[in-house]
């Protein structure tokens, strides 16, 4: 009989916690993922001359962001976070700090699109369109 | 291809150099040499390569070369998973009593719950949002509860508890979790991958018939190849390939099913028969190019992938520290609380947990699969990569606290003998080896005074399944043929994994009290002296007398030479040699002073040891410049041993890497003991 309560005790009770456990979190909703390497399609330069970004790459840490856009060989890093659906990234270096991105993931899960605009670089520069598909990550 | 492989091979040539280093690193902290290997994989990745210099980590793991090195990778952990099936014996899960059942079950729920109230934490912070709550929370409640039963029955093996009741237990829960940890890890795979009924229907029809195929069809042609190897005596290569095609079509079979190729390779391990000899063969067979070679391709593929530097805030390593912490409460709090519920001791039930605790390769293996799939994103990834390389490094160091060797050593040890007993610890290499020594040992004192322990240590060199199954067979094997021989003396065999020959056999001489330990001649890689290499370690840690016995005969006989200078080891040498001829009537000792020419007259003789029968020692003084000559010139005389003390008059000079053979040893043409008595005075 004691060995049966210490089997409900350490055994049974977990299992119960478990399966409330599992009904507390229906609810919870987790932060969008767009971590990955991405190809942007630019709808237009945004009026400047400057080439436009082969490669964006994100890496997500929750909901904070390293973006580091590739273009022809270079990387300009920007920092960012997620917003509900929004992504928003602004450039770390640079004469003209501030935004620089916004986009919204969209897609199956985990998301697979990326529809925004992004400033190509300095103030004088409107943001440029672009939507954006996932690329396999590397070995899978 | 001739690109692939101009890419490829200095990838594989790196890893490996890399993983053997780190590993040998961390075997000389006393950690197992695994989670060495594992470090190493997150060295070469983005972690500290890739930040160190990453022109250097781009240049050698290109993206393009990436699915060649996953591909290595996933085969070796495809052999790896069949070696930890081949290692589990369902027979091990049963009768094992309540202790066992309800510790092995508790150790499961508890981490298992716990990891999915932090689900609910973690899954709004750190979650991918391709995976539902449910199949993260499961995932993360398997996660935590799983345990390295290859690394567990290792460190195990090397401490000696196998055959204790902490050990039993703590493997049977062990392959319990393992089991269970998988069915559960079976069942998110296939929840995350299903893309509707009908695909969930495939997935659980599909995996009940696989099942019952396994039990039903594949365990009995199974048991035809274990047949094949009884009636051969060794494993053919069709027996082999046999067991391969199995491996691979099983594998096939889970992946197609959608719960992952590498729960075939397990299960169909854990199918095959389970002789010792054939489970022995068949894991020798693979287990060195899986776990030199592909298994660190596997560490570093999972390196490559394991990004720290996502962890960039203070609350983020916090929420490491948290997911350390419920891992370490869920499993070692759970288990060990389980186990003194279920009637051991505290210290056996904290013993237990810690081991239980050690998360190691397998949990690895999981998250890269959970990786794989989706269920976790990179950055909590990284953050279990974390947690298991922690839980694994804290076991040997925990362990250490809880249950000391000391204590340990204490526990196993058997209620003391006769007052007074001489106590030999005899290193047995092989068992011809063992027989000689034992013809000596038994000389040495009455057998009612005489207690010797007969100790086999097993190189470790084997990291995985074949430590854990090696021990008994190989203690079957090298010790158990000297038990008849040992007619009516006190003979206890011990045999252990040991990553130092040298110091584990001091430890065990100290831990006994041995007032000798009787070696063998063993021919050293770096070394020709005969007091070199694992022989010198043992003379300078053992704090007991060393003798090296070199056998020229089939028996030791009864006429014994003791070349005598005066120094302490020559002391220790004509007092072994009085006692080895004190139990015989026919024997005798002949003492051979060696002086100065001209200088005879001077000499005195050696005072005899105490108790020693002044009528069976003869000294004889021989003038010569050159002792050794003059030992050999009398040796040659008619004697059946020569017993010398370990001193530099007659050419022995310990010495870790002496390039020189004595003399002596070469030449003597009777059996030589060669003692080496201990000072009581160093420190």
């Amino acid at each position: 009989m004691k060995g049966l309560l210490h089997y409900f005790l350490l055994v049974g009770l977990p299992i119960a916690g478990l399966l409330v456990v599992l009904h507390l979190g229906q609810g919870l909703t987790p932060p969008r993922a767009v971590w990955g390497t991405w190809a942007p399609a630019f709808e237009g330069a945004g009026a400047c001359p400057e080439p436009l970004p082969e490669l964006l790459v994100i890496s997500q840490s929750g909901r904070r962001l390293t973006l580091n856009v590739h273009t022809e060989g270079r990387r300009r890093p920007l920092e960012g976070r997620i917003v509900r659906d929004s992504l928003e990234a602004d450039y770390t270096a640079g004469d003209c700090p501030g935004e620089a991105l916004r986009a919204v993931a969209g897609g199956r899960r985990p998301q697979d699109r990326l529809r925004g605009a992004l400033a190509l670089t300095a103030c004088g520069c409107r943001p440029a369109a672009f939507e954006a598909v996932r690329k396999p990550e590397r070995g899978r | 291809m001739e690109h692939v492989l101009l890419t490829l091979l200095p990838q594989v040539g790196v890893v490996l150099l890399t993983a053997r280093l780190v590993g040998l690193a961390f075997r000389r902290m006393n950690q197992p040499q695994v989670i060495g290997e594992m470090a190493a994989g997150i060295m070469l990745g983005p972690s500290l390569l890739g930040w160190l210099a990453p022109g250097v980590y781009a240049a050698l793991f290109p993206p393009e070369s990436m699915g060649y090195l996953n591909a290595l990778a996933q085969m070796g952990l495809l052999l790896f998973m069949f070696l930890v099936g081949l290692e589990l014996d369902p027979e091990m899960l049963r009768n094992r009593g309540r202790a066992a059942l309800t510790t092995s079950h508790a150790s499961i729920t508890q981490p298992f719950f716990l990891g999915s109230i932090l689900a609910l934490y973690l899954y709004t912070r750190v979650a991918d949002s391709g995976v539902e709550f449910t199949s993260f929370a499961l995932f993360m409640g398997a996660a935590m509860s799983v345990t390295a039963f290859p690394v567990l029955a290792r460190i195990l093996s090397e401490r000696g508890l196998l055959g204790t009741k902490v050990g039993v237990v703590t493997v049977t829960c062990a392959a319990v979790d393992d089991v269970t940890a998988w069915c559960i890890l079976a069942v998110v795979i296939a929840i995350v991958r299903s893309t509707g009924a009908g695909s969930v229907l495939f997935t659980l029809g599909g995996t009940v018939l696989y099942i019952a195929a396994m039990i039903f069809l594949v365990r009995p042609l199974a048991r035809r190849i274990g047949m094949h190897y009884e009636t051969r005596g060794r494993l053919t290569q069709d027996a082999l390939a046999a067991a391969l095609l199995l491996l691979l079509l099983s594998a096939w079979t889970t992946e197609h099913l959608g719960i992952h190729a590498l729960f075939g390779a397990f299960f169909i391990g854990v199918v095959m028969p389970k002789g010792r000899g054939f489970v022995h063969d068949l894991t020798a067979r693979l287990e060195d190019v899986t776990v030199i070679l592909l298994l660190p391709l596997f560490f570093a593929y999972a390196g490559l992938r394991t990004e720290i530097g996502l962890l960039n805030t203070p609350a983020l390593w916090l929420d490491c520290l948290l997911i350390i912490l419920v891992a370490v409460v869920g499993k070692f709090g759970g288990s060990t609380v389980a186990a003194k519920i279920s009637g051991l001791t505290w210290r056996e039930a904290g013993a237990l947990g810690i081991l239980m605790n050690t998360r190691g390769l397998m949990e690895l293996v999981i998250l890269t699969i959970g990786l794989d799939l989706g269920v976790i994103s990179p950055a909590l990834y990284a953050m279990m990569v974390i947690m298991a390389l922690s839980t694994t490094f804290m076991t040997t160091p925990i362990l250490e606290l809880i249950y000391p060797l000391r204590l340990l050593r204490r526990d196993k040890a058997e209620p003391e003998g006769p007052a007074k007993a001489f106590r030999v610890l005899m290193p047995v290499a092989m068992p011809s080896s063992g027989a000689e020594l034992l013809r000596v040992a038994r000389l040495m004192a009455p057998p009612d005074k005489l207690k010797i322990t007969a100790l086999h240590l097993i190189r470790n060199e084997q990291v995985f399944a074949s430590t854990y199954v090696d021990v008994p067979a190989a203690e079957a094997r090298v010790l158990q043929p000297l038990l008849p021989l040992a007619d009516g003396l006190n003979l206890r065999p011990i045999a252990f994994v040991s990553g130092d020959l040298g110091a584990d056999i001091a430890a065990v001489a100290r831990e006994q009290q041995a007032d000798l330990v009787l070696m063998g001649r063993h021919q050293p890689v770096l070394t020709k002296s005969i007091l070199g290499g694992v022989v010198y370690e043992v003379l300078r840690e053992a704090r007991a007398d060393v003798a090296v016995y070199v056998g020229r005969a089939a028996e030791p006989g009864g006429r014994l030479l003791v070349p005598y200078a005066g120094g302490p080891h020559d002391r220790g040498a004509l007092e072994l040699a009085a006692m080895l001829v004190a139990g015989r009537e026919e024997a005798r000792v002949t003492v051979l002073q060696v002086v100065e020419p001209g200088r005879a007259a001077e000499t005195t003789p050696p005072a005899l040891p105490a108790g020693a029968n002044p009528d069976r020692v003869r000294v004889l003084v021989v003038e010569s410049a050159r002792p050794v000559e003059a030992a050999l010139a009398e040796a040659a005389a008619d004697y059946d041993m020569m017993v010398v003390g370990a001193s530099a008059a007659w050419g022995f000079e310990p010495s870790m890497y002496s390039t020189r053979q004595e003399r002596l040893v070469q030449q003597a043409p009777t059996a030589l003991l060669v003692v080496h008595k201990h000072d009581k005075n160093a420190a």
